[in-house]
């Protein structure tokens, strides 16, 4: 009988599957260039770039020009070849930060929405509480406290996609607890534990997905907000919101390029972002 | 003919009762009684007929027996064991005896898992078998179910809902169970599969140490070919029991007769007589009047039926039934 | 008149770098004001047909032929004038109602949206409609139960809710997908009668799928036999049952026999692999008949009596046998 098992043929995994959504054009565009920025950050230390970090006292606030596309910024450096590294900050912040919060989050939410009782009043009022705080305040607090790094930014930001993650993931599982599958697997000798970990958990992952890009679009707002009023990431470190904070001031004397094209560049990736989370949303909804 | 079985008890239900409680707006809950002191034996290599109209509570009794549903009242005692009691420990190594054919395929399978990854899920109960004999296996189970390893690789969406149905039915069979509670398990499948279906699972309980079966099914056709004995459940109670002949051929309570004839005789006829005692809506609320239940829709009911709880009498060998008037009405 | 007249419809499914093909060239004509009935082998594309009707088909598939209704290509639709006939003209009851409704919105909501969509009436009154149309399907306290959800309702008030969906649609074509497998003979007969009156309340045409060849005895005026994606025969119920044409159908209706072996009766073999595109008939091999034309050449529909159609090379000797 070993012929028939070898007559059952693979398949390509559930991810490759889902990179080659049909149809789905706009999608397609959206995370095409998406994809491009992220490439152009992954490639900006050989890409043909001035330093982003090395000061240069005597090109200040010099204007756009063939040598600076995007001009200078009041310490002399590069602002194109800061805008660009900057993407390496902002998204491998809001990246990490969204990935945690999803990785303690949603298996958060699912054991609190299959197991119920004590454990779910404890984990949903914990994590009311931490919805609760002002966000921004919590943060400069936070990070004047415990100092201001990027370990502790990323944690502050996890912390708030924690329970926004695990509301969402209960809030699908409570549903899926008595769906007939999930019986059958306790039947097929899951552990509950099991049951929660195979079987509802990848199910509530519909969601989280669509979710996923907003996130991160709202992760990238609140890193550059923190660095905008000077905390999060510090100046000599390519970051958009501090290059708009440190631009800001020059804005009224007409030297717009040191935080308009940060600005611009921040704008875009969150557009971006926000449209393929729309997008996904809808896409995988229509297959669920 | 089936040979009479003689096994002994391989699964014991005693009086089991379960309440579900519905939250309405408000305070109010609504309280409803799927099974109200059910008592039920099955005996190795046996099959149990059970039949009922939709609500009646079949599929919450194969809940609780098979301990998805905690009962409220009464025990399941499988091979001498009270299984709702068992602590978590002594029960995993039992599982995979004890297994169920979902009513509805679709919802039954995982979306997010192939029929293979289904089938491998349930074959990691089976410990004697290594991971490369597993796979085989599933290949193996597909075939017996009229499949083949084809099917292996589809997701759940991807077939057809009489394919699905014969998935689930290998997804059953694969830990090989001592007992299965097949729900509803060949509504899907046209007269052809339903054949292959039933005789393989006849099949397999012919062999030495096969399963028992408690057969949930409208089709009294395939009834007939599979139950040894069966049992007639309405409004969670059981109304009647005994062996296939005795309900087939000698009914008692009026109940079991009504469903009988809806069955055999056409639907025009039907329409046209309206002593459609059948077709009353059902409602499972908690009723404290303390009579028969089916007072409001029986058409033989006497004044003493509003009086009297009814109880189940054994009026032939074998043969069980909840009415008083059940010698005298023809 | 034909309501629906279907030509080469071809359907298949890509799944990875694989075929399946599940409409093999179909032809069929369905009058108008009939109540026709569809009946094969579990995977024949039964379903696969009806949804093809509506194009309401996963990303995977791939469809060709052609599909006219009331004398309109669907096929070419764009999706707005499509919704448009999938409301209004054509109506679907699926083949699991508990799995078609969505479970997280009460049943009168979910009937209302459709109402809404439909008609374009405003919210309120919509829901009046759902609670009406759910009340007129024979569900008791329709108000209350209107606001429950999909999972509080029985698998007969399932079929029901989504009977009543397609009432509110007012449909001229009502497609049924096995309305009744699971439920109980007595709500079987129900649901079916409610079908029945919807339909002749809305003088509209029946498509009904079924394994229950009772069923369609009782209530299908026109047959149409499948399998493995293509259409073995059709014509007047009682001519197809009485005087099959096909082999298939023959060995189908010889497994409602009543035998008092203890096994039951079953048509050996199995249905030819979806994955494969077939050269001759797609029975061969599996039919008692079977002979080398058989497996070379297709069999083209020949009518055997008058508006009797049957695909097998030896249709004639079959009716006459
Ligand atoms: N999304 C899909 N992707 C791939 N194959 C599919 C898909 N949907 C259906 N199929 C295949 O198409 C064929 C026809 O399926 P269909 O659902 O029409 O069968 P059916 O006649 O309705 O059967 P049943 O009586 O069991 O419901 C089957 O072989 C099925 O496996
Ligand atoms: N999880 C549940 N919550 C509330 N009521 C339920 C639940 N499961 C079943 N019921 C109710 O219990 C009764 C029996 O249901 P069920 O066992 O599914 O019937 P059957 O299988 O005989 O059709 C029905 O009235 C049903 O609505
Ligand atoms: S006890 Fe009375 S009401 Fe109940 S089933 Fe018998 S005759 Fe009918
Ligand atoms: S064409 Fe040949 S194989 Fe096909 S049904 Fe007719 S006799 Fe049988
Ligand atoms: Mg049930
Ligand atoms: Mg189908």
């Amino acid at each position: 009988m070993a012929a028939v098992a070898q007559g059952i043929p693979e398949r390509p995994s559930l991810l490759q599957r889902m990179m080659r959504i049909n149809g789905a054009l706009r999608v397609r565009l959206n995370l095409g260039l998406l994809a491009l920025i992220i490439l152009l950050g992954l490639l900006a230390p050989v890409l043909p770039l001035h330093d982003p970090v090395r000061p240069n006292p005597l090109h200040r606030f010099k204007p756009p020009s063939t040598e600076h596309p995007f001009g200078t910024d009041g310490n002399g450096m590069d602002v194109l070849s800061r805008t660009i590294h900057a993407i390496r900050t902002d998204f491998a912040l809001a990246i990490s930060s969204v990935a945690l919060g999803i990785i303690v989050g949603a298996p958060l939410g699912a054991l609190s929405g299959y197991f119920g009782g004590r454990l779910d009043s404890v984990i949903t009022r914990v994590t009311e509480v931490f919805q609760g705080f002002p966000q921004i305040l919590f943060g400069m607090a936070v990070l004047a406290a415990a100092g201001n790094t990027m370990v502790n930014l990323v944690l502050i930001l996890a912390f708030y996609n924690v329970p926004v993650y695990s509301k969402m993931v209960r809030s699908v599982t409570l549903p899926l607890r008595e769906a007939d599958f999930v019986q059958a697997a306790r039947v097929a000798g899951n552990s509950p534990l099991s049951v929660v970990f195979r079987h509802v958990l990848p199910n509530t992952l519909v969601p989280v997905f669509s979710q996923l890009p907003l996130s991160c679009a709202y992760a990238a707002q609140m890193i550059a907000g923190l660095s905008f009023i000077g905390l999060g990431v510090a100046i000599p470190t390519p970051e958009w919101g501090s290059m708009i904070q440190l631009g800001a001031n020059q804005l009224v004397f007409g030297k717009w390029w040191a935080s308009i094209f940060p600005g611009l560049a921040l704008f875009i990736s969150v557009w971006l972002l926000n449209n393929v989370s729309d997008l996904f949303g809808s896409l995988v909804v229509r297959r669920g | 003919m089936k040979a009479e079985p003689a096994g002994e008890a391989l699964l014991r239900i005693e009086e089991a009762t379960k309440t579900f409680s519905l939250r309405q707006r408000g305070w109010r809950r609504r309280h409803i009684v799927a099974l109200d002191g059910v008592s039920m034996t099955l005996r190795r290599g046996e099959t149990v007929g059970l039949v009922g109209e939709s609500g009646s509570g079949k599929s919450t009794l194969g809940r609780c027996a098979l301990n998805l549903l905690r009962l409220d009242g009464g025990r399941i005692v499988y091979r001498g064991r009270e299984i709702q009691a068992l602590p978590e420990r002594e029960w995993r190594p039992l599982r995979r005896r004890l297994q169920m054919v979902f009513q509805n395929p679709v919802s039954s399978f995982n979306p997010m898992m192939t029929i293979e990854e289904a089938l491998l899920d349930a074959l990691r109960q089976v410990p004697e078998l290594d991971v490369s004999r597993r796979r085989q296996r599933v290949g193996e189970l597909l075939e017996q179910v009229q499949l083949g390893a084809r099917f292996a690789v589809l997701y759940p969406y991807e077939m057809s809902g009489g394919q699905l149905q014969r998935a689930a039915i290998a997804r059953a069979l694969a830990p090989e169970p001592d007992f299965i509670f097949l729900d509803e398990p060949t509504a899907n499948l046209d007269m052809s599969i339903r054949g292959q279906i039933i005789n393989l699972l006849l099949d397999l309980q012919r062999q030495e140490g096969g399963p028992g079966f408690v057969f949930v099914t409208h089709d009294l056709r395939v009834l007939r070919y599979v139950a040894d004995r069966i049992y007639v459940i309405t409004q969670g109670h059981i109304v009647e029991s005994g062996s296939r002949d005795q309900i087939f051929h000698a009914p008692r309570h009026p109940w079991t007769r009504a469903l009988l004839e809806a069955a055999s005789i056409g639907r025009r006829e039907r329409r046209r007589d309206d002593g459609s005692d059948l077709d009353a809506d059902i409602s499972l609320e908690s009723s404290a009047t303390g009579g028969c239940r089916l007072l409001a829709r029986c058409p033989h009911a006497r004044e003493r039926c509003a009086r009297e709880p009814q109880l189940l009498r054994e009026i032939e060998p074998g043969q069980y039934v909840r009415c008083w008037r059940a010698e005298e009405i023809d | 008149m034909s309501l629906l007249q279907i030509e080469g419809l071809q359907l298949q499914f890509r799944v990875d770098r694989e075929t399946v093909y599940a409409l093999r060239g179909v032809d069929l004509s369905v009058g108008a004001g009939t109540r026709t009935a569809i009946v094969g082998e579990s995977g024949s594309g039964k379903t696969a047909l009806t949804l093809s009707l509506l194009r309401l088909l996963p990303p995977n598939a791939h469809l060709k032929g052609s599909v006219r209704f009331r004398e309109r290509e669907l096929l070419t639709l764009d999706e707005a004038e499509l919704r448009q006939v999938r409301g209004g003209q054509i109506a679907t009851i699926f083949q699991h109602a508990q799995a078609a409704l969505n479970p997280l919105l009460p049943v009168g909501r979910q009937i209302a949206d459709v109402c809404r969509q439909h008609s374009g009436v405003g919210r309120a009154e919509a829901w009046e409609r759902a609670v009406e149309v759910l009340a007129a399907t024979g569900i008791q306290q329709a108000a209350a139960r209107a606001r429950d959800y999909p999972h509080q309702y029985s698998g007969g008030m399932a079929q029901r809710a989504l009977i009543a969906m397609a009432l509110v649609c007012e449909p001229q074509l009502l497609i049924a997908d096995e309305p009744t497998s699971g439920l109980d003979v007595a709500v079987q007969q129900q649901v079916l009668a409610l079908v029945e009156q919807v339909v002749a309340r809305l003088d509209a045409t029946l498509l009904l799928i079924t394994h229950d060849l009772a069923v369609v005895a009782d209530s299908c005026d026109q047959i149409i036999v499948m399998y493995a994606g293509e259409v073995m025969e059709t014509g007047a119920t009682a001519q197809v049952l009485e005087r099959p044409a096909n082999p298939y159908t023959a060995a189908l209706l010889a497994c409602f026999e009543q035998t008092d072996e203890a096994r039951m009766p079953f048509i050996p073999g199995r249905t030819p692999d979806m994955r494969q595109p077939l050269t001759g008939c797609s029975f061969a091999g599996r039919c008692a008949m079977t002979r080398d034309i058989c497996h070379q050449e297709r069999p083209q529909p020949v009518e055997v009596a008058p508006g009797h159609f049957s695909a097998c090379h030896f249709a004639q000797e079959v009716v006459e046998a």
